[in-house]
């Protein structure tokens, strides 16, 4: 498992960089002059030129490139060119708040998804079932910033029950958790319902129920571990659409975290900002990724013992060798 | 000879004519290709059906509930939201279409030679793939718009990169499963080059999760379009967008909700008529699947 592990971080490496490579890459041709828009239009040409120089603009692709890689490394992000701040701290000051509406609007939407996935699976065509697939599939179809916004509209300005914007405890979580749950349930459950139903006809579902094994753990024991695989596959692809639908429910409910800075700074072609936060809600996003493998090992045996069988083999080679 | 001939086409025709028959069957994908020529019929004739056109602006008539002259109402500017709502229609079935094309054609591409020739060619492609995945899909896009500015094309182009991936791996993954098959072996043999066999014999094989992967990637498109335009970086104003009339009824939200419920209903309706047309053809199509 440590092997497996260790081999994925590995893995990981070129990616981010090649990541670093492609948005640096890409801004780095975006017209405007930034010690222009730092400077303001009052600003003269002589100025300009001498912040040009003073921030390394002028130097060639090939070195801007390195030295942002040189500084990424130390955690440093460059500076907004709207107000200097420093990208990083804002960053690492933002983040936690959209972390934490995306790892809660995924369990939110998982537990809720996977119970009623499973319901429908076993209870195939029943009046649950139905409910169920016409619920995924409305929600799939349901842009969420719109629905984000009828719910406003409905529970907060109508019946006022629940604040409309901001994020400072749990009363304000629950409209952006339901706005942004709907969509990953829909998915989730059509994955859970569809796994599922591969998985119960399987002979080993019921060899499980002639040795009289009870009902509920055949479900969760023998179909649902072996239903899982696609399960957590799409939860963390989920996972990243969370990440980067950041900033449309962070517009929509005016939450002050990752995805509202990078919006805010688009208009005002802050590179380094917009530079910066993708960077790191797809490094966050990276990191995902990974738990997701390791979860795989941890779910699939026959995955994690691919690099124990390894290991076992070099003992036994070595024992051999030592006889 | 000449009856050999008819047989195979006949074949070849039943092939396609034996999908639809099972499309025919779903009631739920009928009525996604419904809603959806219904959507497409509208936003065609859009300036046949409009009872305005889409930048008319009527200071007298600002912020009207929907009512016989206006059925959806108007907005701040007293503009038709009906009107705007079927020109809207064009700009997203068009986005939608054209950034399709693009991510088809590149992505398609990409995954075909992957697939095809293996080996480092592969992994080459693939890996580098991967950092484009590494990326959430719209991320990558506001990124590119912001290199690009806004505008449609600009637009298109960046939902078109961004779903490149996915393609390219579906694509690869098709080709793999058919290319080891022995028609591909008797063309080579009988002289074709590799674009020929790509082209004439693997592609054809594999249309079937290609047209699905089409339908269902195009309600995406249009939900990243209006997406992109609802937090301002899309569709510039006067053009009408749905995303973007959400965004410019968000401040009127309290008092006249209906300027933004129309929008998302229209978005909505679009994607779900593409959705459900995805899952009747996936089904139709997908031999593996039938019984």
């Amino acid at each position: 498992m440590f092997r497996y592990i260790s081999r994925r971080i590995i893995m990981m490496i070129p990616v981010l960089l090649g990541v670093v490579f492609v948005i640096f890459t890409i801004l780095y041709f975006s017209p405007g002059d930034p010690a222009r828009t730092i400077l303001g239009v009052t600003a003269t040409e002589q100025e300009v030129q001498m912040l040009s120089e003073e921030l390394g603009l002028n130097d060639p692709y090939g070195v801007q490139l390195f030295r942002y890689l040189k500084d990424l490394l130390r955690g440093d992000m460059g500076r907004s060119y709207k107000n200097n701040k420093s990208v990083s701290a804002e960053i690492l000051q933002r983040f936690p708040t959209t972390l934490l509406l995306a790892t809660l609007s995924i369990l939110f939407a998982a537990v809720i998804a996977i119970v009623a996935g499973i319901i429908s699976a076993i209870k195939q065509y029943s009046v649950f079932d139905n409910i169920v697939t016409g619920f995924s599939l409305l929600g799939i179809s349901i842009p969420n910033f719109w629905l984000g916004l009828m719910l406003i509209i409905l529970v907060s300005l109508h019946w006022r029950l629940l604040p409309a914007s901001g994020f400072y405890g749990p009363r304000y979580w629950i409209l952006p958790l339901i706005t942004n749950g709907v969509g990953y349930m829909a998915g989730i459950m059509r994955i859970t319902r569809s796994s599922m139903l591969e998985v119960i006809r399987q002979d080993y579902i019921r060899t499980a129920r002639a040795k009289g094994q009870r009902e509920i753990v055949v479900i969760l024991k023998h179909a649902l571990r072996n239903a899982i695989i696609p399960i957590i596959t799409l939860i963390g692809l989920q996972f990243g659409r969370a990440l980067g639908g950041a900033v449309l429910i962070e517009t929509v409910f005016a939450i002050p975290g990752l995805g509202k800075y990078l919006v805010d700074s688009i208009s005002a072609k802050d590179i380094p900002v917009i530079q910066g936060g993708v960077l790191f809600l797809a490094f966050l996003f990276g990191v995902v990724n990974l738990c997701v493998d390791i979860l795989y090992g941890f779910f699939d045996p026959r995955i994690s013992s691919q690099y124990r069988r390894k290991k076992e083999k070099a003992v036994k080679m070595h024992a051999k060798q030592a006889n | 000879m000449q009856s050999k001939q008819t047989d195979r086409s006949r074949k070849n025709y039943s092939l396609w004519l034996s999908a639809w028959k099972r499309l025919k069957k779903s009631r739920m994908a009928m009525f996604g290709l419904a809603l959806f020529a219904i959507i497409c019929l509208g936003a065609i004739f859009a300036d046949v059906i409009a009872p305005y056109p889409y930048d008319f602006q009527n200071l007298d008539e600002t912020f009207q509930f929907p009512n016989a002259n206006h059925w959806f109402g108007t907005d701040s500017v007293g503009r038709d939201i009906f009107s705007r709502i079927l020109y809207g229609g064009r700009v997203s079935l068009q986005i939608g279409l054209v950034s399709v094309l693009i991510s088809v054609t590149l992505g398609g591409s990409l995954g075909a030679i992957a697939g095809f020739y293996g080996g480092k060619t592969d992994n080459l492609i693939m890996r580098t793939l991967d950092i484009l995945l590494a990326i959430p899909a719209i991320l990558l896009a506001i990124t590119i718009v912001t290199a690009l500015g806004p505008g449609m094309f600009n637009l298109m182009l960046a939902i078109g990169v961004s779903s490149v991936p996915s393609f390219a791996r579906i694509v690869r993954a098709s080709i793999l499963s058919v290319k080891e098959q022995e028609f591909v072996e008797a063309a080579r043999l009988s002289g074709c080059n590799d674009a020929h066999i790509i082209f004439s014999h693997l592609v054809p094989n594999i249309m079937a999760p290609i047209i699905v992967q089409i339908t269902l990637s195009m309600a995406l498109a249009i939900l990243s379009a209006s997406s992109l335009s609802f937090i301002g970086l899309g569709i510039q104003p006067p053009i009408p967008e749905w995303g973007a009339m959400l965004s410019a009824g968000r401040a009127y939200i309290r008092n006249y909700s209906h300027i933004v419920l129309f929008p998302g209903l229209a978005i909505m309706a679009t994607i779900l008529s593409l959705n459900l047309l995805g899952d009747g053809l996936r089904d139709a199509l997908d031999p593996r699947l039938k019984n």
